[in-house]
């Protein structure tokens, strides 16, 4: 007998209500809920097909040690003991800050808020840090420079249909969240303006009304270039219930969000209406994690700094992500490498957990309590629809053992208490205590407690044109992850769906020809810094003499672009654009 | 065809009869979205009235559900056993299910038992037994009266076992097969013979459900199901639907006639299982080969597919009904708006349009 | 009812290492009853388990008139064919079918045969080859093209060489690239028709190879007269049943699977999706 039961979709983190459906303890089906605010009945690909990642064969099952070069599965008890060993043998040695904390944005908010306590109180470090250090800080702090500090309710998904005008950035946000790009269709046909900024596409889709190249490095320029364009975009956007949609994972640098969000509220009164903002990622927990307090403070390091400064930092300890997921590099690996002592608590034997020195089990968020908020502000609770796989336990359960262990104590609580510290703690989870509204399917939207100011950035003016006979690389964040995403990877339907990208460089088609090479053969690319070889292949969308390839091939990007460029206000490093030259091999 | 009248207050007593034989699904409420479900005690009457009640998930579900085992294994070599789960044991009855989605199960049986006869679904649908009540109000996105799907089942139509139309309080009672007679002869104590005038109620009633749908005419389907045999749409129509495709599926799924899967291979210390799942043929990956190579790469290519297996000619003879009932699902589960009215419309418009000159 | 999604058990009786990324395989039913009544028709396929890992169907690539073992001749390109090559003699392999339409046999009795394969596309045409070599008489002219893309890339080698030596069959083969030790014909397939001087009259044509193989081939046929209902091809689409019921091979109302694999090129040509 099939049993249905209403939770949230944790794929990503628009927060689309669904049901499980359950035979028995398999799940066998997915239903979206037609009432949740959120979806109205509709799903992605992914959430359609959630159920077949829920019976997985490749479950982190036991708890793992790495004896010599191999990791040996052992009971939780002998690995938490030389967890804490090693973690008190490094405190001692190098004291607090030679340990870095990573929460993560899968994991719930009472999990990141324990993780942050633990890091904070228990080992008394600073250096407490997320995997969107390598893509979405930069969107995060522009956020949180907008709302001083605290981020309420930033818009509502359902309220975009009404929108007399959306600022699109990037094309993939109404594609791959299909709820929110549902609801900017409904706006279009009803007279809404839509406008796409791609950084990378030449062409839109039909029903954008004014497309936009959003090159951040390039953009004060363009802008410039296109007076009418720069003179209607702003006056459109300061219409009341007026949204921008962007996927903050593909944000490069804070300033080029602030700068853009500044001249939209250019000549405008005082104070003057702001638009809506949804800010999209491919995690679930984005802004949770973030709220939690998963960021450095007190002068500690970012998480691109702990692995860096691989003399300061001698432990890792990684919750609940699969960091080379993110940026699949040999650097990060050899990085991770010299590392003492790295702790990894995933749920899957994960390319991370490949290279731990302790591995420990924990649930999916399907199995979970606990809340995630989602790119508008709304905090909803997970029900946990299957039973704890292998010997899988709650991070609490972690994280309270390893406090015991090196003789300190936190206070044991439950999620519905944790709930409570949080409403006490976090200003504008001020209202989430509320448990009989968060059992609601559609949970509790966070209090927005300060009308967001702009900070006036001018836009950062760029060297000169292009040089004749250059070939403009850029390199943006795909949502590419996703065909490495576990949960994916689980999936038959969704792993023909998304087939690994191929590492190969992306040219319009009459570039191809000018050259004289055929797709999928090789070519040269030259860069001030390096050069590297890559298969090319044709890509329609691409305007002439732009090359795209997508930042995760990093090793390869590594070589061309020398060094990742800072982002001062974000404390985040990302690949700039390049200038480069193709040679035949 | 007999009839009966019921009573409406006997209608549980004759559920509670048919409990103790069979497991009897109705349209029951979780958090407010609706689903069959078994039930073991009195159904939710305002369910099961006159107005057009269609839970989410079709109950095609039921014979064809969103994912099933075909066989599990152990051992390997000459210790490999393969053992094929069981089916089920006691009959089942969809009691509640409406006009649209019977004939949604009619398409599908045409289907699954022509050639080779589908294992996994006859040994289930061998056990159904469907009580239709035909609906005297449609619902907001109905459109089974331009598909043949509703409002109200002829005697024609084969694929009912029982008809309730409902009334005041009480139903007519239509019994079309020897499997419907068998629940009605269950208790023969709350049966009646249909009084006078019931009839021309019945028909009363059709016509003025008939009038409830939106001026919608039927006219459309056919100028589709032309244009769509001859192969006689311009590309650039398909190419611009298709744009509007998100690829997520969900008016597969939601369909009652959809009845493409995939199968998938799950492998654990030498033990395991293959399954089939519902699949739809809108994502890129339902017919990318090994090679990489996708014979429909193009989203208005396996848009035009979609609708070539819906709404041709050649479909229509092989199954006896075209692959649409008019149930609206996709309407509620399109994102891209791209549902089975719009892109009808759409292909009869297209003729006054840039693409026909 | 039976369940044909259920795989029956088949042991690798022989294993033949056809190139560097082909083998065949000889397959012998495990149980004595389902080995003696396993027949198939020429351009049937089976689709072939490795359990856990996947299924994936194969063209039966020998005689149908032995049909206590029979082979399936496997490239490795994905999960199920790679799964296939570590297997060894001795093990087993769960099969369903044999499925699909198959080639036309008994109606092309007394007519000229063409054979043209290309690559990995001889296998489907062998299981026809060899029956039309046991009734030769009541076939006329025969005539085998077979073309691969390098010297290395050719099956059935040992065959080939048998069927050059063959005096009531004519067999030509061309390499795409030749290399050292080459000394026959350089070019695609199509390079071999004016030496075969191939004719249009009486002939029936079966054409097995690459999509784009079969694609110049066909033109090529067209142009020198041939009519479409005379050149028969084979179709390949992904698929998973095998019996009509998956969706993923259907092209119009047609299912690759069940209405094919074999198609003439009339039938082709009707189909609503450009196929060739």
């Amino acid at each position: 007998m099939i049993k249905n039961i209403s939770t949230i979709c944790s794929f990503c983190n628009t927060g689309c209500g669904m049901f499980v459906r359950l035979n028995g303890e398999e799940a066998v089906g997915i239903l979206p809920n037609t009432r949740h605010p959120v979806n109205e009945g509709r799903l992605c690909k992914r959430g359609w097909n959630r159920y077949q990642n829920l019976r997985s064969e490749n479950r982190l099952s036991h708890p793992l040690v790495r004896k010599g070069s191999k990791l040996e599965e052992v009971g939780w008890d002998e690995a938490l003991q030389i967890s804490k060993e090693k973690i008190s043998y490094i405190l001692s040695r190098y004291g607090p800050q030679a340990i870095g904390v990573v929460g993560s944005p899968w994991l719930t908010n009472e999990d990141n808020y324990r993780v942050s306590l633990f890091c904070r109180q228990v080992l008394k470090s600073n250096n407490l840090d997320g995997s969107y250090r390598f893509s979405g800080a930069a969107a995060l702090t522009a956020l949180n420079e907008t709302w001083s500090g605290a981020l309420g309710s930033l818009a509502s998904i359902q309220s975009l249909r009404e929108s007399p005008a959306i600022l699109v950035l990037g094309r993939e946000s109404l594609r791959d969240f299909s709820p929110v790009g549902a609801r900017m269709i409904q706006a279009y046909q009803q007279g809404s303006k839509l406008i796409l900024a791609d950084p990378v596409c030449l062409r839109a889709e039909h029903f954008y009304n004014t497309f936009l190249p959003f090159p951040e490095e390039q953009l004060a320029q363009i802008l410039k270039e296109k007076k009418d364009v720069a003179e209607q975009i702003p006056r459109l956007l300061a219409q009341p219930g007026s949204a921008i949609v962007f996927i903050a994972d593909q944000i490069k640098t804070a300033s080029s969000l602030l700068s853009l969000l500044s001249f939209m509220s250019q000549d405008q009164a005082d104070p003057h209406p702001i638009p809506m903002m949804i800010p999209l990622s491919r995690s679930p927990n984005f802004r949770g994690a973030w709220d939690m307090g998963i960021r450095p403070n007190n002068g500690g390091l970012t998480l691109l700094e702990m692995l860096d400064l691989s003399n300061v930092i001698k432990g890792l300890l990684v919750f609940g992500d699969d960091l080379l997921t993110h940026l699949p590099s040999f650097s990060l690996m050899e990085k991770l490498k010299k590392l003492d002592f790295l702790l990894v608590a995933d749920r899957f034997l994960t390319d991370t957990v490949q290279i731990a020195h302790g591995a420990f089990p924990i649930p999916l968020l399907a199995e979970s309590t606990g809340t995630l908020t989602n790119c508008e502000g709304r905090v909803q609770k997970l029900r946990p629809v299957l039973n704890t796989g292998g010997e899988s336990r709650p991070l609490s359960y972690l994280l309270s053992s390893l406090t015991r262990k090196l003789g300190s104590s936190l206070p044991a609580h439950s999620d519905k208490e944790m709930r409570k510290e949080i409403s006490l703690v976090i200003p504008q989870y001020q209202n989430i205590h509320s448990e009989s509204e968060l059992d609601s399917p559609q949970g509790i939207v966070l209090s927005t407690l300060k009308h967001p100011v702009i900070p006036s950035i001018p836009f950062e003016t760029r060297e000169g044109p292009q040089a004749p006979g250059k070939y403009h690389l850029f390199i943006p964040n795909t949502l590419y992850a996703w065909s490495r995403n576990q949960m994916i990877l689980e999936s038959p339907l969704l792993r023909i769906e998304y087939p690994e990208d191929r590492m190969a460089l992306r040219m319009n088609r009459q570039d191809v020809r000018e050259l004289r090479i055929r797709p999928g053969e090789k070519i040269k690319v030259c860069s001030d810094h390096g050069e590297a070889q890559l298969a090319v292949e044709i890509d329609e969308s691409l305007p002439s003499r732009t090359l795209v390839l997508p930042m995760h091939f990093s090793t390869v990007i590594e070589n061309l672009a020398g060094k990742r460029k800072f982002d001062h206000i974000a404390n985040y490093s990302y690949c700039p654009d390049l200038e480069v030259t193709l040679k035949k091999v | 065809m007999e009839k009966y009248s019921l009573r409406k207050a006997d209608l549980n007593r004759w559920i509670d009869s048919m409990i103790d034989r069979c497991q009897v699904f109705v349209p029951s409420r979780i958090e407010e979205e609706i689903f069959f479900s078994p039930v073991d005690e009195a159904p939710e009457m305002d369910l099961l009235g006159g107005t057009a009640v269609l839970p989410y998930l079709p109950p095609k579900d039921i014979v064809f559900p969103q994912s099933e085992i075909l066989f599990s294994y152990s051992g390997k070599g000459e210790e490999t056993k393969v053992e094929v789960p069981e089916g089920p044991k006691r009959g089942l009855v969809i009691l509640g299910i409406r006009s649209c989605d019977t004939q949604g199960i009619f398409w599908l049986d045409q289907f699954f038992q022509e050639n080779f006869n589908d294992f996994y679904y006859s040994r289930r649908r061998n056990k159904v037994t469907l009580v239709t009540i035909a609906c005297n109000q449609p619902a907001k996105n109905c459109f089974c009266i331009c598909c043949q799907g509703g409002p109200f089942l002829g005697s024609e139509s084969q694929n009912f076992d029982i008809q309730l139309i409902s009334f005041q309080d009480g139903y007519l009672v239509e019994c079309n097969s020897t499997q419907g007679k068998e629940l009605i002869d269950m208790r023969p104590d709350i049966f009646f013979p249909p009084e006078a005038g019931m009839e021309e109620i019945r028909f009363h009633l059709e016509e003025e459900s008939q009038k409830k749908f939106l001026p919608a005419p039927t006219s459309y389907m056919s100028t589709a199901i032309r244009r769509i045999t001859s192969n006689g749409i311009p590309p650039e129509l398909w190419t611009e639907l298709g744009e509007r495709c998100f690829d997520d599926g969900g008016c597969s799924f939601v369909c009652p006639c959809c009845s493409c899967f995939g199968v998938g291979y799950l492998a654990n210390d030498g033990k395991g299982y293959h399954y089939r799942y519902w699949d739809s043929c809108g994502y890129a990956g339902f017919t990318r080969e090994v090679s990489g190579h996708n014979p429909r790469e193009e989203k208005g290519e396996r848009f035009k597919r979609r609708f070539f297996h819906k709404l041709s000619y050649q479909y229509l003879k092989k199954d006896g009904r075209i692959g649409c009932v008019g149930c609206g699902r996709c309407i509620t589960a399109c994102p891209g708006e791209v549902t089975m009215p719009l892109v009808v419309e759409r292909i009869r418009k297209a003729q006054e349009a840039k693409y026909f000159k | 009812m039976d369940n044909n999604y259920l795989p029956r058990f088949v042991r690798i009786v022989g294993i033949q290492t056809e190139t560097y990324d082909t083998k065949s395989f000889e397959l012998e039913f495990v149980e004595s009853s389902a080995k003696e009544g396993f027949r198939f028709r020429p351009g049937q396929f089976i689709e072939a388990a490795v359990l856990g890992v996947g299924e994936a169907p194969f063209g039966l690539a020998s005689n149908p008139n032995h049909p206590l073992t029979f082979r399936i001749t496997v490239r490795a390109v994905g999960s199920v064919t790679e799964a296939l090559h570590q297997l060894k003699i001795g093990e087993w392999v769960g099969i369903r079918g044999p499925f699909g339409n198959g080639f036309p046999f008994d109606e092309v009795k007394g007519k000229n045969i063409l054979f043209i394969g290309g690559g990995i596309g001889l296998p489907p045409l062998r299981s026809l080859i060899e029956p039309m070599l046991d009734a030769r008489s009541e076939f006329q002219d025969i005539q085998i093209l077979y073309g691969a893309r390098t010297p290395a890339d050719l099956v059935y080698k040992d065959r080939l060489l048998e069927w050059e030596k063959m005096k009531d069959l004519r067999f030509m083969m061309t390499v795409d690239v030749g290399d050292a030790t080459w000394v026959g014909e350089v070019g695609v397939v199509t390079t071999l028709f004016p030496k075969a001087e191939i004719k249009e009259e009486n002939t029936v044509v079966f054409v097995c190879g690459p999509p784009i193989m079969i694609q110049f081939v066909i033109q090529e046929l067209i142009h020198l007269g041939f009519s479409p209902g005379n050149i028969i091809s084979t179709l390949e689409r992904y698929m998973k049943c095998g019996i009509g019921k998956c969706g993923h091979c259907a092209i119009g109302h047609k299912y690759i699977c069940l209405d094919g694999p074999v198609f003439s090129y009339q039938e082709m040509m009707k189909l609503p999706e450009k196929v060739v």
